[in-house]
């Protein structure tokens, strides 16, 4: 298995805390925010929060956010689906519904991926996702950035500290360094 | 009214041996109390068939807490305020007993966060979102555990108080018509 085949973060490591709690778009039936950040030696993670009203009368009972684990599968993208974005002070960026290009990845180019959530609802719906990027970003403003326009929210931008992530990162713990199964994580 | 925590800057190491460490991130603060993430790991084991054991007090049949005397095999873990006010998780306060004092300190599960394990020796790990209400005092707030059965005596580590309390302050309503600043 390749090492950039296995998932992350790995289990061998407690991250450190880069404090983040931010509402990043918010409407009167819509908000989108952002708690974390957890720092990695490789990268870092963080929660995305959703929480909406008004569900059944918007988009009946099949209503879901995600470009993943649910009907929507591949472009083009209905406006239900959520846009988020991530951006490095150095311009990189990914979004989450960039398709794996199927080639190698190159490790400079940040990835996303999500991970475990919790959420549902009828008329109101929350959800808490979270969600991992690689590799660490450049010290500078790292930008999330998200649009949804099935739920009325045009581009709406928040910025953190880079360099603070770096820094939580190089105080992250790693437990076992030998751990055969966390490759250069 | 839902809000948004405010975050603090914590993450710890509670207790560490060659292939077990319990540690603590993502503390969360709440208007009512506060959140926070228990990471159990359990590193690589020699037997690759060797099952991982539940550490929790909770799910087990028969329940581990009526047992005498309680077996080495669960994790205790405890919260404990400045002003001695303290919870652990061998209190089962899911079950919050009538007529406790408001000001008894409870622990609760959150959602749970994840685990996975038992496979081919590399181990297993739990991640227990657990949540103390009400808020603690200033002051030292400590974080203490122990698992017998793993080789950890009982250990404490302390945080600031007001780092929570920092957090919790910096708590918002979800909904900007629900804030009332």
């Amino acid at each position: 298995m390749s090492p950039r085949a296995l998932p992350w973060p790995c289990p061998n490591v407690v991250p450190e805390m880069a404090p983040v709690a931010a509402i990043l778009a918010r409407t009167e039936e819509t908000v989108v925010a952002v708690t974390g950040i957890r720092a990695y030696p490789v990268g870092f993670g963080f929660t995305l929060h959703l929480r909406l009203r008004d569900i059944r009368r918007r988009h009946g009972r099949e209503f879901w956010p995600f470009h993943e684990l649910g009907p929507h599968r591949s472009p083009p993208w209905p406006e239900e689906v959520l846009r988020l974005t991530v951006q490095f002070a150095d311009g990189r960026s990914v979004n989450i519904l960039d398709a794996p290009s199927g080639e190698p990845q190159d490790p400079e180019m940040p990835m996303i991926s999500s991970g475990p959530g919790t959420g549902g609802g009828v008329e109101g719906w929350s959800f808490d996702m979270e969600y991992r990027v690689r590799p660490l970003p450049p010290p500078g403003p790292l930008a999330f950035s998200c649009a949804w326009p099935g739920r009325g929210i045009p581009t709406s931008r928040m910025e953190v500290d880079g360099g603070a992530v770096r820094a939580a990162a190089d105080t992250a713990v790693t437990l076992w360094p030998d751990d055969p199964y966390c490759s250069d994580d | 009214m839902e809000v948004l925590p405010g975050v603090a800057p914590v993450s710890l190491v509670l207790a560490r041996t060659d292939n077990i460490v319990v540690g603590l991130t993502d503390v969360r603060g709440y208007p009512n109390g506060f959140a926070f993430v228990l990471r159990v790991r359990w590193g690589l084991v020699a037997d690759r068939d060797e099952q991982p054991p539940w550490p929790f007090p909770d799910w087990g049949s028969p329940d581990p807490l009526e047992a005498e005397p309680l077996p080495d095999a669960l994790l205790r873990f405890g919260v404990q305020f400045a002003d001695g006010r303290k919870v652990t998780n061998l209190d089962m306060y899911p079950f919050v007993p009538e007529g406790l004092p408001a000001d008894q300190p409870v622990l609760v599960e959150g959602g749970g966060v994840g685990s996975e394990g038992g496979r081919l020796g590399r181990g297993a790990l739990w991640d227990l979102e657990l949540v103390v209400q009400p808020l603690p005092p200033p002051g030292p707030l400590a974080f203490v555990c122990a698992w017998p059965a793993r080789g950890i005596s009982e250990m404490r580590a302390e945080i600031d108080a007001g780092l929570i309390l920092d957090a919790a302050a910096a708590a918002v309503p979800f909904f900007a018509s629900e804030d009332r600043s």
